[in-house]
This record gives structure tokens, sequence and C-alpha cells, in this order.
């Protein structure tokens, strides 16, 4: 992807971030690990320090390989293996699509149209993240950069809302059952963290040191899940492990004065968030094709994989795509491993090997 | 050009495929917009009644005609919450709009019987608020959500401002639907409600709130004095407010103290395999009134012996209230065995398997500290 439009290491990192906070807004006991609430805080500490371990092939890939993305790392290895890792790479994005729709559907369906049936809103939402990606990665970026601010001024008003009504009482005894349990619900978190992925690919496009941008999100995914998680255990207790959406039951709660309904502000910033991240994988899985495949089809990748999502979301919606987030922790882990962490690391410590081979060869 | 076609395009298929405006019925002319739900056990299922606006009033205030009340009341029966509900929409021919309901109400048999399969439908609805207050009816729900207080008067607005007047007053306690399954799923901790009742006096009705009444797990188990309900607002921070009366120094004048602000800080620890809870109230309250006779120069001995006489008469009633609910009722509606097992959650674990059984070897000492904030507008303060 070396010549096209660049975004800022800011703007990356605000849509990296963007795209954690929504898995955390997404939250569900339902698939997760059981753990007493007040663990979950410190899980917060360890799920950050498992994710920058997730980190650790970009962090290669940017040392040894600047200006290349996976796929470029891999083509120095050989064609064929570019062309696995393209796949690979668009396969993860395709299935984070489909599951990002998918639990935005269930999210509209069970709490915002409850009677109403949703198809027309997931169309509609297809259509809108279609146009989106066709605008390109500067425009994402700056969506992103945007929404991100929506997003975080939305949680302040909630917050600030929920203040008077939260009771540490409400907490269960922390580390009352030891680490453990504050390991398994980090290792939870993290594999949930696919940004790493996104990253490989998009680090070639991005101007500017990344460090201090990886720094600050790292610090502002603690702070914002710290605050959020707090709020949520605090505040509800353990009645939010018996809720679908614990954040978004926070905001019912969260009342001041005549703003009754904080709810209805996440609605709208969860549909925002969805369909940032949601035109970026759609976005990403057209670029990789493009650049691996073929140039021709331009923006045709994107309304192939739109229209393969829309497909499997109505006509499978239930059997595939909440398929993840029930999935046990065993079978997360490994997938999280193998394709965001093993796959991208074999692929550069081999070409690092190679590299240094064919440096060492022409200096003698 | 074609930017613009796409937009535009987009911004017909937003008017046409809006999906949450699809429905005709759900239309506000088409919605009964619930107030108040009462629910009743009867013997094959339950009764559920509904406070709804009456929209032809609300829509015409100023037409003359009569209208009849602010609300109307519907009542319909089913075997579960959900079916009773949905036979109301069939009997009005309208949909029911539970995002604006006001008051869960449930009656005294009903509590007694157990709550937990009838709260199911209010958690699992997404348009029910979990923040919705829940009130115990001292006949049946049906009676004080049918409760006429005047043509114009939402008798569920009246119930809420009263249960509003929980910080002033140490008698009155309001519980939010959440809050109520928090402590009544858990294990050491019972839940409350507040009772409201309706009295009838010159063809007129009333409400009249009857106190706080305690929570076996779901089940209703005993009704709790005004001293231990004053108790209960002070250890779970509620109390704000409201006034307290003290037999004034040396004369069988009393002295009534308007408390402006409480808190209480409680230290647990577990000894000797019981459970030892040193709780501190600290108050800033005033002097309101006292039955002296006039001229009563309130001076600095005058105040201490009413400031330690107050600190005397707080512990003792606390102390005696948690007492009486730990010995007599084996029963812990403070939360004092959550704060407990919160500090020393493996210890807690191991020496009290049943909190229950352990409540009657807990060793209970309240200290108050009170400051004198402000003594009034007597010309003796001078």
């Amino acid at each position: 992807m070396k010549g096209s439009v660049k975004i800022s290491v800011w703007q990356l990192c605000c849509l990296l971030l963007l795209s954690r906070l929504l898995t955390t807004l997404t939250f569900s006991p339902v698939g997760a690990e059981k753990i007493p609430t007040a663990d979950y805080l410190p899980a917060v500490f360890a799920a950050a320090g498992l994710m920058l371990f997730g980190f650790l092939p970009v962090i290669l890939q940017r040392k040894y390989f600047p200006g290349m993305d996976m796929p470029d790392v891999a083509y120095t290895l050989s064609h064929a293996l570019s062309k696995c890792c393209t796949v690979s790479y668009t396969l993860v994005f395709f299935f984070l699509t489909l599951v990002s729709v998918a639990r935005l559907e269930l999210f509209v369906g069970s709490v915002v149209f409850p009677n109403n049936d949703s198809a027309f809103f997931v169309l509609l939402f297809a259509v809108a993240a279609v146009y989106a990606a066709g605008l390109g990665l500067e425009a994402l970026g700056r969506a992103g950069t945007v929404c991100l601010v929506l997003f975080l001024g939305a949680f302040f008003c909630i917050v600030l809302a929920m203040t008077d009504k939260i009771e540490i009482a409400n907490l269960s005894p922390m580390l009352a059952k030891g680490v453990s349990p504050v390991w398994t619900a980090g290792l939870d978190a993290a594999t949930r963290t696919v940004e790493p992925a996104l990253a490989a690919v998009l680090l070639p496009r991005v101007s500017g040191k990344p460090g201090k941008a990886l720094a600050a999100g790292c610090l502002c995914f603690i702070c914002f899940t710290e605050g959020i998680l707090f709020y949520v255990f605090a505040g509800l207790g353990d009645f939010a492990l018996a809720q679908m959406f614990p954040v978004h039951a926070v905001a019912v709660l969260a009342e001041f004065s005549v703003f009754q309904r904080f709810d209805v502000l996440l609605t709208g910033v969860w549909i925002l968030t969805a369909f940032v991240k949601v035109s970026l994988l759609l976005y990403l899985q057209s670029e990789l094709l493009k650049k691996s495949f073929s140039e021709k089809p331009g923006r045709l990748y994107i309304l192939l994989a739109a229209a393969a999502v829309l497909v499997i979301q109505l006509g499978f919606a239930g059997k595939v795509t909440d398929y993840y987030f029930t999935l046990g922790l065993f079978w997360r882990t490994l997938l999280y491993a193998v394709f965001v962490v093993l796959i991208p690391l074999v692929f550069l410590l081999t070409a690092i090997v190679k590299k240094r081979r064919r440096e060492n060869a022409q200096l003698r | 050009m074609r930017s613009f076609g796409k937009r535009a395009l987009l911004c017909l298929l937003c008017l046409l495929l809006l999906g949450g405006c699809s429905a005709p019925g759900l239309e506000l002319k088409n919605r009964l917009i619930v107030q108040a739900i009462g629910v009743d056990r009867i013997k094959d299922g339950v009764r559920v009644t509904l406070q709804v606006l009456n929209t032809e009033m609300a829509g015409n205030p100023n037409n003359g005609s009569d209208l009849g009340d602010a609300t109307r009341t519907l009542t319909s029966e089913g075997p579960t919450v959900s079916e009773a509900i949905a036979a109301l929409s069939v009997q009005s021919g309208k949909q029911p709009l539970l995002s604006q309901n006001k008051l869960l109400v449930f009656g005294r048999e009903t509590a007694e019987q157990g709550l937990f399969p009838l709260l199911d439908y209010f958690v699992r609805d997404p348009s029910s608020r979990l923040t919705v207050p829940v009130v115990l009816s001292d006949t049946t729900a049906e009676a004080l959500v049918g409760v006429s207080l005047g043509e114009n008067v939402l008798s569920s607005d009246a119930i809420t401002e009263l249960l509003g007047g929980e910080p002033y007053a140490p008698a009155v306690v309001s519980q939010a639907l959440y809050a109520w399954m928090n402590r009544a799923q858990s294990d050491v901790t019972d839940a409350f409600l507040p009772v409201l009742g309706v009295r009838e006096q010159g063809g007129e009705q009333s409400l009249l709130y009857q106190g706080v009444e305690v929570f076996s797990g779901d089940r209703l188990a005993y009704a709790l004095s005004f001293e231990e309900t004053a108790a209960l607002s002070l250890l779970t921070g509620r109390m704000d407010g409201g006034y307290w009366t003290v037999p004034g120094p040396g004369t069988a004048d009393e002295t009534t103290m308007h408390i402006r602000k409480a808190s209480s800080r409680v230290q647990s620890r577990i000894e000797n395999g019981a459970a030892v809870f040193e709780i501190h109230i600290k108050l800033t309250a005033d002097v309101a009134e006292t039955k002296a006779q006039s001229p009563f120069p309130l001076d600095k001995a005058y105040l201490q012996e009413v400031q330690s006489r107050l600190q005397q008469s707080i512990a003792n009633k606390v102390q005696a209230a948690v007492r009486s609910c730990f010995l007599e009722k084996s029963s812990d509606p403070f939360g004092l065995g959550h704060r407990l097992r919160q500090r020393h959650p493996r210890q807690f674990s191991a020496q009290f398997p049943s909190w229950r059984d352990a409540l009657a070897r807990a060793q209970v000492a309240v200290s108050v500290s009170v400051k004198l904030e402000r003594i009034g507008n007597g010309v003796e303060n001078l």
C-alpha cells in the first residue's frame, strides 16, 4: 500500500481505540468468563498487558520493515506466502465485520426496536458502510477522530449522571478467589482485541511515530474500561451479570434532572462507532484483495464483502455470527493466538532472518 | 453530481427503511401510556392492573367537556405477567408503552408468596426501566394502582413524590427495581420495600405511607418499626435530613433536632468466630424547636447536653434496631454482612457458611458524633 494517501498516527490510534472500545461497549456476561464483579477491575490491567503482547508483531514489523504491511513482509519470503497472508487477513477482517454487524443487530433488535424486524436497519447500515468505505482511509480517519470525541463525550455525560448512584458496597469482594479469575478475565478481554491485525495492515499508510500513540491508546483504553466497568458494577451490582448489555443498563440508570434518556445517547454512539468500524474493515478487505489479486474490480470488492455479510447476517444470524462471542475461552484464545499473533510473528521472524542473511551475504 | 446522487439515495433509503417507524401500531395514539403497573397473584395466574394516561383528556385540557380523570385503570388476568399485559392490548386495542412507567406495585399476599417469578418479565423486557421504584400495597396492588386522588391528579406521580421524601424523612425508604433485585438475590443482605395503603374518608381516597417491610429472599418476612427504619436509612446512606426529638436537659422538655447531613462508617472484623461491627455515625444537626417556656436561653451547657443526648439517643436506637433484626429476626437488611464479606472474603466464607445463623453471635457497637451547626433565630442567640 505504498504511495497511497496516509493518515496520521493519531488518526490510526483513534480508529483502533474506537474499534476496541466498541468491543468493551458490547461486553456481555453471556459468553464471557464468569468472575466476581470486582475482579474485573484489576483484570483490565491484565488485559492491557496481554494486549501489548498482541502488539509485539506490529512493533517488530515497524522496526524491521518500516513502510511494509504484513502481506509485503510475507512477499519478501515468497509470492505464494504473501497471497496466503492476504487471504488470512481478509478472512479475519470479514469475520470481524460479521461479528460487529451481528452484535449491533442483536442490540438493535433486542433493545432499540424489540417489536420490529431489524433487517431494514441492517440493510441501511450496510449501504451506508459501503458508501463510507468507498470514501477511503483519509475520510475514515477523520470520521474515526470525530466519532471518538463523541463516544467519550457521551460516556462523560453518562458517568456524570451516574455518579450519585454508585455504591462501593455493590462490588463483590476483590481477589476473594485469588488472582486466577483476574487473569482469566484479562485473557478473555485480550482475545477480543484484534486491533493488532488492523494495525499490521494499516501501518505503512501511517505517518508519524507510533510509539507515543500506542502508549496513549493503551492508557486511554485502561482509563475508559476501568471507569466504565467500575460504574457498571458499582452501579448495578450483581444485577449487571443478569443483563445482556450491562453498559446499556448503566446508561438507562443514568438520569439527571430532566435528562432521563442517556441510553438513547449511548444507542446513537454505538451505531456510529459500529458504522466506522465496519466501514474500516470493509475498506481493508478491499485494499488487501486489490493488492494481492486484481486492482480492476476496485470498489466492487467492498460491495461484494458487504453483500456477503448482509446475506449471512440476514440468513444465518445466530447460527454463525454469535459464534465468536459464545465460543469458549480456549478456542477463542487459540484463534486469536494463531491469526493475530502467531502467523504474523512466524512471517516476521522468518523474514528478519532472511533479511539478515542477505545483508550478511552482501557484506561478505 | 454523482456524489449528490449518492447522498440523495442514502437520504431516500433512510426515509423508506426507517425500521423503528415502520409499524403503524407504534404511533402514540395507538399506545397505552402506562404510568403504574400493579401485579397480584391470583389462583390461576396473575392479575395485572395498569394505570394509563387518559390521552383524550391530556389532548383536550381546555375544551370544558367532561373527559374523566387524568388516568384510567385497566385490569386483566392471565397465566403470566406478559400474557396478562397482552390481554390488555386485546381489551383496549392499543399496545402498552411500558417505558413511561413510573411505579411497580405488588400486593401483600403476592409478596408473601415470592416475587422472583413475577419480576422476570420486568427484567427481561427492554422497554421496562430498571430505575422504576417498587412498592408494596398493604392490600392488593390493584387497590393502590387504582387509587383516585382527584380528577386531575396522577396518583403514580403522587406516590413517587411521596417516595421522593426519602432523604428528608427517616421513615421513608424508596427502592428501585435493580437495587431490590440485587438485595433479594444476595445470600447475606435482605431486601426491603416501602408499604403504602389507601385510606378512605368521607368518600375521598388518600395515600397512606405505612412503613417498610423486609424480605427473606424474595418473600415478605416482617415489618420494621419506625426506629428500625430510621436506623436502616442511616446505615444505608439514605438519610440526608429529617427530625429527631430528644428529652430536654434536666427538665421534662423535649428538643427537636433537624438533621442536616448524615453519614455512617462501618468497621468490621471477625473475632473468635463472631462478626464484630463498629458503626460510627456522623451527623450535622440544628436545633429546630424546644418545648421549654419562652424566653429560654440556649446556653453552652444546654447545647452540650442536647448534643450528648442526641448522640446517646441515636446510638441506642441504632444499636437496638440492629440487634433486634440480628437476634430476633435473623435478618440483615442493613448490609453489614456484605461489608464484612467485602473486607474479609476468605475468612467470611470459612467461618460463616450460613450468615443468618451467625447473626445472633454478632457484636455491634455504635458511636455517634453530632456537630451542632445552627440554633435558630431566637433572640437569645445574640
